[in-house]
């Protein structure tokens, strides 16, 4: 049931609207005779803002009126931030008014003296907007609830950083649309290698982050088993065409697996349509690990050719998605060189704050983006 | 904002294509395009007013010329902004479309 709030210094005329509400239906309405009494009712207190919402559907405000006209009771009730959609209708006998009483946030005017059925017609529409933008806002608030703990549940599956004799892992993690397609997993095995990947599911938000997720619940499984590039990155694909292979839209993602053999001090990769992960090492040209085959889920037969080498340590190899080297109108070719250069020059820090660096390159928050640096030494 | 241009010469489909490719020029490219191309033999996508496509795009992109080489038809990919093509080759579009389709 809708409330109505009225407010006039003229006990006659709140007597007479009530009786037309009343007659009309409506049973919760609520009177004030000055713009403070009508504060009161709401709950705003001089330079205060209200403590609980009142829950006052609608205001039907006199103008004219004695100490604060309703005109400056209209931008302070407007001002008060829960208050911003409470429709306010104004009364009025003059025209005069009008102009600066919607230039002050009222919603529609009803004149003084004017048939009942045009104040009812009125209250109506205004009553049935602010139930539609209630409904549309209590659904928006459930939504922005539901993203947020999946937000957080996304992120409760990301590894700790990773600090073992010889290697450390660190990323960090920027969700654009609170939920992410980009995903990163990293395994020790018992012969000291280690096993990275990190994907970027195309797209962004739910969908991207679905398809994520799900990826992510078979690495234990798929890294442990497989470890090594081309086995993995096959299997990753097979499973891919198998769970989302039917869909309308192509749903793939790009993905680097490195194996780090830290004993021989050797690494191989796939990178399937992934940037190029850099290979850092101080008073050394960059290597770029280049993209050696087609994204995952595209083709059913993918090439798994494998990339081999050798590292001198220390050094440093950083992977990222796209989203750090992407931005609007430039290539991405020069925010990958951008980085290349930025990267290469920041031998001297941690592990650590080197990723709390590379994250400043790019605010640009339209994409997700991930940044995993590993550190060899 | 997408939208493109249909124009018929020598017997081949001209899409004249104009904006950013990505998730927002989904309807347009599956509901529209798509069947407006059916009945084509020959299907030229011109990119020269194309100057981003994002990883949505890339898969709009797979969609409509897999779908048309599927039915045995001859897509080709023209006029490929510099900035568009380093994406493509990052992804490896050649690889997945067919070398052909970028001849």
């Amino acid at each position: 049931m809708s409330s109505i709030l009225i407010v006039d210094d003229s006990r006659l005329n709140v007597a007479y609207l009530q009786n037309i509400l009343h007659t009309a239906g409506y049973e919760d309405i609520r009177l004030a005779y000055s713009a403070l009494e009508a504060f009161r009712e709401l709950g705003i207190e001089a330079e205060q803002h209200p403590k609980k919402r009142c829950d006052i559907d609608l205001v039907l405000l006199d103008i004219v009126m004695p100490d604060m006209d309703g005109i400056e009771a209209c931008r302070t009730i407007k001002n008060t931030e829960m208050y911003q959609d409470l429709p306010i209708i104004f009364l009025t006998a003059d025209r005069a008014h009008f102009e600066e009483a919607f230039g002050a946030g009222g919603m529609d005017f009803i004149e003084k003296g004017g048939p009942d059925y045009e104040l009812l017609a009125r209250v109506q529409s205004a009553l049935r907007l602010k139930k539609e933008m209630d409904t549309r806002k209590n659904w928006e608030e459930k939504v922005q609830k539901d993203l947020q703990l999946a937000k957080h549940l996304q992120r409760s599956v990301l590894h700790a950083p990773l600090e073992e004799p010889g290697i450390r892992i660190h990323s960090r993690y920027m969700q654009s649309a609170e939920v992410s397609g980009d995903m990163f997993y990293w395994k020790m095995f018992s012969n000291r290698k280690c096993g990275v990947l990190l994907i970027d599911v195309s797209g962004h938000g739910i969908s991207a982050a679905l398809i994520s997720m799900s990826i992510r619940s078979l690495l234990d499984s798929i890294v442990g088993l497989y470890r090594k590039p081309a086995e993995v990155c096959g299997e990753l694909n097979r499973q891919m065409r198998l769970l989302f292979g039917k869909t309308r839209r192509s749903a793939y993602f790009t993905a680097i697996y490195l194996l780090i053999d830290l004993e021989q001090r050797e690494l191989e990769y796939v990178n399937a349509g992934h940037p190029p992960g850099l290979l850092l090492k101080q008073n050394t040209a960059p290597v770029k690990l280049k993209g050696t085959t087609v994204p995952i889920g595209i083709k059913p037969d993918m090439k798994l050719d494998t990339v081999k080498l050798s590292y001198d340590a220390p050094c440093r190899i950083v992977l990222y998605t796209d989203g750090l080297v992407e931005r609007p109108g430039l290539s991405i070719q020069f925010g990958i060189d951008r980085l290349e250069e930025y990267a290469d020059s920041l031998h001297y820090v941690s592990n650590e704050s080197f990723v709390d660096k590379l994250e400043r390159l790019n605010r640009n928050r339209e994409d997700d983006i991930c940044i995993v640096s590993i550190e060899l030494d | 904002m997408f939208s493109y241009r249909l124009q018929e010469q020598d017997g081949r489909m001209i899409v004249y294509c104009e904006g950013d490719i990505d998730i927002d020029a989904g309807d347009l490219i599956e509901e529209q395009l798509e069947p407006a191309l059916q009945e084509q033999q020959q299907v030229v996508l011109n990119l020269e007013q194309v100057h981003f496509v994002d990883s949505s795009g890339i898969g709009l992109l797979i969609g409509l010329v897999q779908g048309l080489k599927e039915q045995e038809r001859i897509v080709s990919l023209e006029h490929v902004q510099p900035e568009v093509m380093e994406v493509f080759e990052l992804l490896q579009l050649d690889e997945i479309l067919g070398k052909d389709v970028f001849s």
